[in-house]
């Protein structure tokens, strides 16, 4: 389990990143721990910045500033970390960080994805953003799809 | 004699699975052996749906939920990422020599190919046993479409087809002598504003029709199978099995007494003096242990690919069943594409089965002497191979888009993606062909190897398919800048899994494989089942063409073992 106050921190960064208003915790301590034990540098540092601004009233303004676009020095890795939180949440998948700030690439070049749980899978924020569900976890009945959702 | 059977069937695909059905409903002794692993269990399949859920997006393909598992080694099946790299004719189970890159794939398992398909089952029409005859191009088969119809109907049955009678009877003058046994798959919503836009107009001269897709999908409970609730995931497998595969009639054949040896790898097919196949001689996985088994009848219901590997590596690798030298030759497949667009309405994709509508229209089209005839498919998932949700979803947020914006973005732009995929015919070309490589596998049986050519004939046709599709977009009004195209000019094309040819039928035996009633020229007691005695391709999907033969060769094997 996280911290309490870290799991709260993550939350409130995960729904301005993702756009939601509401998320579930449970998935939200899984892929903080999954953030952290993969990407643990960039993930500290991009709590540590939320937390400066987390009570700020123009938060989406000073997370687009201060994380989603940051150039500061020292910085470079933020932008990186935002979009696999973001990532994580939508699809299940992230690509993790060195500790150098920059995604891991295997043998061909290429970032290398984590994966999750069936669960997370069909939790993908993607699906309902698309007002769809995850292949293989229709919870409908014959014919839905002839209807606009 | 434990070992001995009217009837051996090598491969428990659809091909093999209808025939061992049919003969154990006869009350004939039956084996079934498989390369693969038997996976007939509910648990079986939620295994499955696990490994496909959980395995990353870039290594989600047709086959993966049955690559990772033991049968990649024993029973390898070829994967489309095995086609992506750039030194995969190095990388492949069976060695590719081009010129061309043959890019299908197949399952090596109980139930075989019919885990990973759409369900999609088009008849042949009339004109597509004819080729040679009224385009001057291929060859004839040695039966017609009047032939096979009662056979059509009959595998309608067995694997329970949706689709609309009066669409489909008489297209192209394929009449159709039954009502299929379900009502049609109802159309996704998207294609229903297609249909509306699309459904009676002339492109390029011709009218187009927009059809319920006949498919092997349940549209209301069947044969004691759930309907169809679109899990959006035909292939690579259907969670809920509503799609028929063929572990249904394995499954039939062992209740009704057929035993099925798992893991087994058939080696040699033995001759006796009278050039009878004496013996099925197959080696079990893992321990490698080589074991006979005799039938009265063999059936090689192998596939295109490891049918013609095993009659080539057969008596002591000199093969058999090859006095016309065509086994192996004449491989094809439907080399496909596709276009995407970005629709002026939404059309909201992943809701539903991958596809429940299509374009037949152009299957028997004026210039077919010159070039190939094509189908449409209406996808709907989105913008399909062009790019998955998961790539505009990274193109959104590489723009740094977040938070509400990045899902008013993503909703704006998935909702409106939508792709025509195309299938061609391929002629068949002697040059096509499986032969056998000096490579063996891991028990030691030389693994086939792969020459393949995608000539102009198809080729052209692809240029004036991609012409008709733009045509579409433009009178639905579809913006030229948002349009995505398969690459022509840099060759590109996709397999659609549909391999055929290798042991072709024909009357002449100098000439072809097997004959009319698909049993072997040279081999009395064998019969070759599948999509491998294709003469000709047509466009569309082989699988209800392949169990129509199925069941009329098993009939066939009926009669010879009653006299």
């Amino acid at each position: 389990m996280a911290q309490p106050s870290e799991l709260v921190l993550f939350v409130a960064l995960s729904k301005v990143l993702t756009g939601e208003k509401k998320l579930d915790k449970t998935l939200a301590d899984q892929y903080l721990q999954r953030l952290k034990a993969q990407s643990p540098t960039s993930m500290q540092k991009i709590l540590d910045e939320f937390s400066k601004i987390a009570d700020d009233p123009f938060l989406t303004f000073e997370v687009k500033r201060r994380i989603v676009e940051t150039k500061q020095a020292g910085k470079e890795d933020l932008p990186l970390m935002a979009q696999q939180i973001i990532r994580i949440w939508y699809t299940s998948e992230f690509f993790p960080l060195g500790p150098d700030g920059k995604l891991i690439l295997g043998p061909d070049g290429k970032p290398v994805p984590s994966g999750g749980t069936q669960k997370q899978f069909y939790d993908g924020l993607l699906w309902r953003v698309i007002q769809a569900h995850a292949p293989t976890h229709s919870t409908q009945k014959y014919g839905y799809w002839t209807k606009k959702p | 004699m434990a070992n001995e059977y009217d009837v051996v069937v090598i491969g428990g695909g659809v091909a093999g699975a209808l025939i061992a059905w049919k003969l154990a409903e006869a009350k004939r002794k039956v084996l079934i052996l498989d390369a693969g692993e038997k996976r007939l269990h509910k648990t079986d399949r939620a295994a499955f749906v696990k490994l496909f859920a959980e395995a990353v997006n870039s290594k989600k393909s047709p086959s993966q939920p049955y690559v990772d598992t033991d049968n990649s080694k024993f029973a390898h099946s070829p994967d489309v990422q095995d086609f992506n790299p750039a030194d995969a004719a190095n990388k492949l189970y069976y060695r590719q020599l081009g010129p061309n890159m043959f890019k299908s794939q197949y399952q090596r398992l109980s139930g075989g190919s019919t885990w990973a398909w759409r369900g999609n089952t088009p008849r042949y029409i009339p004109s597509d046993f004819k080729l040679k005859t009224l385009f001057g191009v291929g060859v004839d088969w040695p039966i017609t479409y009047d032939d096979l119809e009662s056979w059509y109907c009959d595998a309608e049955d067995a694997l329970g087809v949706a689709a609309d009678h009066k669409e489909w009877n008489g297209i192209f003058g394929a009449y159709r002598s039954r009502k299929f046994p379900m009502s049609k798959i109802a159309q996704a919503y998207g294609d229903q504003q297609l249909k509306r836009r699309l459904d009676g107009v002339k492109i390029d001269g011709v009218k187009v029709r927009i059809f319920a897709l006949p498919q092997a999908r349940n549209s209301r409970k069947y044969d004691g199978r759930r309907a169809c609730e679109g899990n959006s995931n035909c292939v690579p497998l259907c969670p809920i099995q509503a799609k028929y595969d063929a572990t249904v009639h394995v499954k039939k054949a062992l209740k009704l007494g057929a035993t099925m040896v798992e893991q087994a790898v058939v080696t040699d097919l033995k001759v006796d003096a009278s050039g009878n196949i004496s013996e099925v001689v197959y080696k079990t996985w893992p321990d490698g242990q080589t074991t006979s088994a005799k039938g009265k009848i063999v059936v090689l219901a192998a596939h295109a690919i490891e049918a013609p590997k095993i009659l080539l590596n057969s008596n002591g690798g000199s093969g058999i069943a090859n006095s016309s030298d065509q086994v192996g030759r004449n491989l094809m497949d439907h080399p496909g594409g596709e276009g995407a667009a970005i629709m002026p309405f939404q059309v909201f994709p992943f809701r539903g089965p991958q596809s429940t509508s299509c374009i037949e229209s152009f299957r028997d089209h004026k210039f077919r002497d010159q070039f190939c005839a094509f189908r449409l498919t209406i996808g709907n998932d989105g913008w399909g191979r062009t790019q998955h949700p998961y790539d505009t979803f990274k193109n959104l947020t590489d723009r740094k888009l977040f938070g509400e914006e990045l899902q008013k973005e993503l909703n704006h732009t998935v909702t409106r993606q939508l792709r025509v995929a195309y299938s061609t015919e391929q002629l068949p070309d002697p040059g096509s062909r499986v032969t056998l490589a000096n490579e063996t596998d891991d028990f030691g049986i030389r693994k086939p190897q792969i020459a393949y050519k995608v000539d102009d004939y198809t080729r052209k046709g692809m240029e004036y398919v991609q012409k008709i599709i733009k045509l579409m977009f433009t009178k639905i009004g579809a913006n030229e800048d948002e349009w995505e195209f398969s690459d022509l000019k840099a060759g590109t094309y996709s397999g659609s899994g549909h391999i055929m040819g290798t042991c072709r039928m024909g009357s002449d035996p100098a000439s072809s494989v097997v004959d009319a009633g698909c049993r072997s020229h040279d081999h009395q007691n064998l019969f070759v089942a599948g999509s491998a005695v294709f003469p000709t391709s047509s466009c569309v999907n082989p699988t209800i063409t392949v169990a129509a033969l199925a069941l009329r060769t098993a009939a066939s094997i009926q009669k010879q073992l009653a006299t």
